[in-house]
């Protein structure tokens, strides 16, 4: 089956607007997903939220090992240019990618100016499965009190996502796709924390 | 052969656009995120903000309700349906609780909305600051600052003239506690229904080229003094003179040849629904 460039990528979006929305939120796109199973370089997940929104009017840079066959799967198919990790508008890591190279393009890559803060790098990050126990406890716009992610995040990277994110409105917002056809998304105004908050032992 | 029209009339490289756009407005609570604003089927200041946003979001499984000041079926209203419809072939209604998307001009129905649902308001003027501030390069600048004296000064002016703020409608609002948003010309009555509110409302400004976006769950307030608390719209002792509705949003009318001022609800679908439930109850009693 093909992906239907413009229902799937509709669907797709959609999704991915409430989870933008609604910070932890699990969407399911698996039905378009499997349509986009002679992806072989990423998610089929990643490939479609890729097709959702870059095209030749935005850049791109792709983090980890396998990033060169990768990149010319997204550029034969969106026709978007890549760039280096402090310039470019969405930047993707791909499951895998090691952590210090996650850190260091996290550190480099754009956070907005306070004019301007829409200028800022869009994540895409393949992440473990988006199932199971809660790992993150996420608060902030779009969460009704506190919300039960279970996004795999290391305590390195929260950080470093915290860093780019303390002063709003600058910040990066970050997609999450894992390999059964699931995304999630925090963007910056949400507030992380894991989820065992280490007791107070007096 | 008859070509047939785009999905949802709008190119998918325009839709990309808009829904990136989209993206970073809902990450950043209130901020007017600049878009390219394509040319619609419609003048510029009837609501092409708004259709875009509608566009690019509407799929085939979507029920769209389309709203102008309250009424279902205004000519903006209807011709908007129009072209959503005959570009996508999706259902309408005029039952709030059915529709997946709203595009409103000027209300928030009176019908709680839920998560399922998308509220899309149609803007005219995006900058809440540009009353006093002709600048675009000024306004931005003094939002990147949270510089927003210039807002309390001119409430603060209406009060010492007229004794209370004299904001009509579009009464701005401070959103998650950073930005002053323009609620686009909704009555201050709707002020409230935006704080914390189920659905997701997004905004669009087709003529200034500008989205923005309300998540669910975000703390919308209204700007107001501490000793001139804010006040919607005032019907208490009022109640619409078809269904009899209280707590509502309602319209006044002079009635002429009576000399009476009288009130009917402005949700016309609401007022409808209503009206329709007090006949099936009269129906009932009738058979029993």
């Amino acid at each position: 089956m093909q992906i239907d460039s413009v229902h799937d990528i509709q669907k797709v979006y959609r999704e991915l607007l409430q989870c933008m929305a609604r910070p932890g939120r699990i969407a399911d796109i698996r039905e378009s997903a499997a349509k986009a199973d002679f992806v072989r370089e990423c998610h089929p997940a990643t490939f479609l939220v890729i097709q959702s929104v870059l095209d030749a009017e935005v850049t791109f840079h792709v983090l980890g090992d396998r990033s060169d066959a990768i990149r010319r799967k997204i550029a034969d198919y969106t026709f978007a240019a890549h760039a280096s990790a402090g310039e470019a508008d969405y930047i993707i890591a791909p499951a895998g990618t090691f952590e210090q190279e996650l850190l260091d393009a996290m550190r480099a890559c754009k956070a907005g100016t306070l004019e301007n803060p829409h200028q800022s790098a869009t994540w895409i990050i393949e992440s473990e499965a988006l199932e199971g126990t809660a790992e993150l406890k996420l608060s902030g716009p779009g969460i009704r009190d506190e919300a039960d992610a279970p996004i795999a995040l290391s305590e390195g990277l929260v950080s470093a996502r915290n860093m780019k994110t303390q002063e709003f409105p600058t910040g990066i917002d970050l997609i999450f796709t894992d390999g059964d056809g699931r995304i999630s998304c925090i963007p910056r105004t949400t507030a992380i924390s894991a989820k065992e908050e280490s007791a107070w032992v007096m | 052969m008859k070509a047939e029209p785009q999905f949802a009339f709008l190119d998918e490289g325009s839709k990309k656009e808009i829904r990136r756009a989209s993206l970073k407005a809902v990450a950043i609570p209130g901020y007017q995120v600049p878009f390219a604003s394509r040319e619609m089927p419609m003048a510029r200041g009837w609501g092409t903000g708004g259709l875009q946003l509608t566009c690019s979001l509407v799929g085939k499984d979507d029920v769209l309700k389309v709203i102008d000041q309250g009424a279902d079926e205004s000519v903006n209203a209807v011709s908007i349906k129009k072209l959503v419809q005959a570009t996508t072939g999706i259902p309408v209604t005029e039952r709030t609780e059915e529709a997946t998307l709203i595009q409103s001009r000027h209300r928030i129905p009176e019908v709680p909305l839920t998560k399922d649902q998308i509220l899309v308001l149609q803007v005219p003027m995006p900058e809440p600051l540009r009353k006093y501030e002709k600048k675009e390069s000024v306004t931005k600048r003094l939002h990147a600052e949270s510089e927003y004296s210039g807002a309390w000064l001119m409430l603060f002016e209406q009060i010492m003239k007229y004794g209370r703020t004299t904001t009509g409608a579009d009464h701005p609002v401070l959103v998650n506690g950073r930005y002053v948003m323009a609620p686009s010309p909704i009555p201050r009555f709707d002020n409230p229904k935006m704080d914390h509110s189920e659905a997701l409302i997004l905004l669009g400004a087709g003529r200034e080229k500008k989205i923005y976006a309300v998540p669910p769950y975000t703390e919308i307030r209204s700007l107001a003094f501490e000793d001139h608390p804010f006040k919607g719209e005032d019907f208490s002792g009022k109640s619409c003179r078809f269904c009899g509705a209280t707590g509502v949003f309602l319209d006044e009318f002079y009635i002429e040849e009576t000399g009476m001022t009288e009130y009917q609800c402005n949700d016309t679908s609401h007022c409808a629904d209503r009206l329709e439930r007090q006949g099936e109850k009269e129906v009932q009693h009738a058979t029993i």
